[in-house]
């Protein structure tokens, strides 16, 4: 009897022992902060890495990649009342503002060239000072990430569109906005 | 026993798949779209028909047509048409509205133009009392302080002679907008 509660005991002992093992390397593969950029992915290539791949599509606004995981979305010159070079993007006027319609693509991917298993897909806004709204697929963005696609499989070529409202009321002149886009694993 | 050893056997393997499906689930990565564009400033200018004026075809548009009718100096006006006659001449006019709006343009009102593209000889045309010039003399200034974003009020005057004969009278006015 005493021998064979000795023996649990070191099956438990064992058993925490491990779990502590476990927990410590999970907690080391965490990325450190959501809104850390794209280079954070490819910091230990020991692992397999997301990438994430802006593309053009039909009808969009041209896309311009400059760096993995870093694109612009170049949609010309606009005017409330249309008579400029729009690059694939759709103006839409209302009453205090005008809305700047166009589609971009997004492709996810594992490093090892595996298409197994899906993804969720979050987007939100770098800069609070946009004095406009910025819409992804319906879901305005703020600067707290808000996800814009659950399943997403890995390899798959999704395309979303995106809303831009400029107030009349804002000074003419260049329109720089950043949309940080990140991928969870599901 | 033997199922002991199988048990204790999976809790050991699942224990070490824990580090593997956190090495999986755990880490995210993330990208940048940066959406660039030029907002230009704009303004646009459209016709709007006045109460007390005829209707405007076109109205609400940058390409509109008032027509007066048919008018003489011994027959009524048609109705919203004013005529006044005068000792060689008769005058009608009818008021019409033009509104300019903005968009990302910091100006705060506007310099409104107007000038007859054709030249007419026998006949005169005036916007509120300005007569108006005829191409390629330099346009007539309606206004230089044009408020933004409402219907202003501006008046068409076409004065015929009586020594005119019987015709169709027809030009074109067009109107230019500034932001000043």
């Amino acid at each position: 009897m005493n021998c064979k509660v000795q023996s649990r005991m070191k099956i438990m002992l064992l058993i925490w022992f491990l779990l502590g093992i476990s927990v410590r390397v999970a907690r080391g593969q965490r990325t450190p902060s959501h809104a850390a950029q794209a280079i954070s992915s490819h910091a230990q290539p020991h692992r397999q890495t997301v990438s994430i791949t802006f593309l053009a599509v039909p009808n969009g606004s041209p896309v311009h990649n400059f760096a993995s995981d870093q694109a612009t979305l170049d949609l010309g010159s606009f005017s409330y009342f249309p008579r400029f070079d729009v690059k694939g993007a759709e103006i839409q006027r209302q009453e205090d503002s005008f809305i700047v319609l166009t589609r971009f693509g997004l492709c996810i991917d594992l490093s090892n060239g595996h298409h197994i298993g899906t993804a969720t897909v979050s987007a939100f806004l770098l800069s609070p000072n946009f004095i406009g709204n910025v819409w992804v697929d319906g879901l305005r963005l703020s600067i707290t990430p808000g996800i814009i696609g659950r399943q997403v499989r890995y390899g798959a070529f999704i395309e979303h569109i995106l809303k831009i409202a400029v107030p009349i009321s804002m000074p003419a002149g260049q329109l720089l906005e950043s949309i940080g886009v990140i991928v969870t694993p599901n | 026993m033997n199922n002991r050893a199988i048990l204790f056997a999976g809790l050991i393997t699942g224990l070490f798949l824990v580090p593997g499906l956190a090495l999986a689930q755990g880490q995210t990565s993330s990208g940048t779209l940066t959406v660039t564009a030029q907002v230009q400033s704009s303004i646009s200018l459209s016709f709007i028909t006045d109460t007390n004026g005829v209707a405007l075809v076109g109205a609400g548009t940058n390409v509109a047509t008032l027509n007066f009718g048919s008018v003489s100096q011994f027959i009524s006006p048609p109705a919203k048409v004013t005529e006044t006659i005068a000792a060689t001449s008769f005058t009608v006019s009818t008021p019409f509205d033009v509104a300019v709006v903005k968009s990302n343009v910091t100006s705060a009102n506007y310099t409104l133009t107007a000038e007859v593209q054709t030249a007419d000889p026998v006949n005169t045309w005036m916007i509120d009392t300005f007569p108006l010039t005829i191409v390629p003399a330099a346009a007539t200034s309606l206004t230089v302080t044009g408020v933004y974003g409402t219907d202003v009020v501006h008046t068409l005057y076409l004065t015929i002679p009586f020594s005119a004969g019987a015709s169709i009278i027809s030009n074109s006015i067009n109107f230019v907008a500034t932001a000043n």
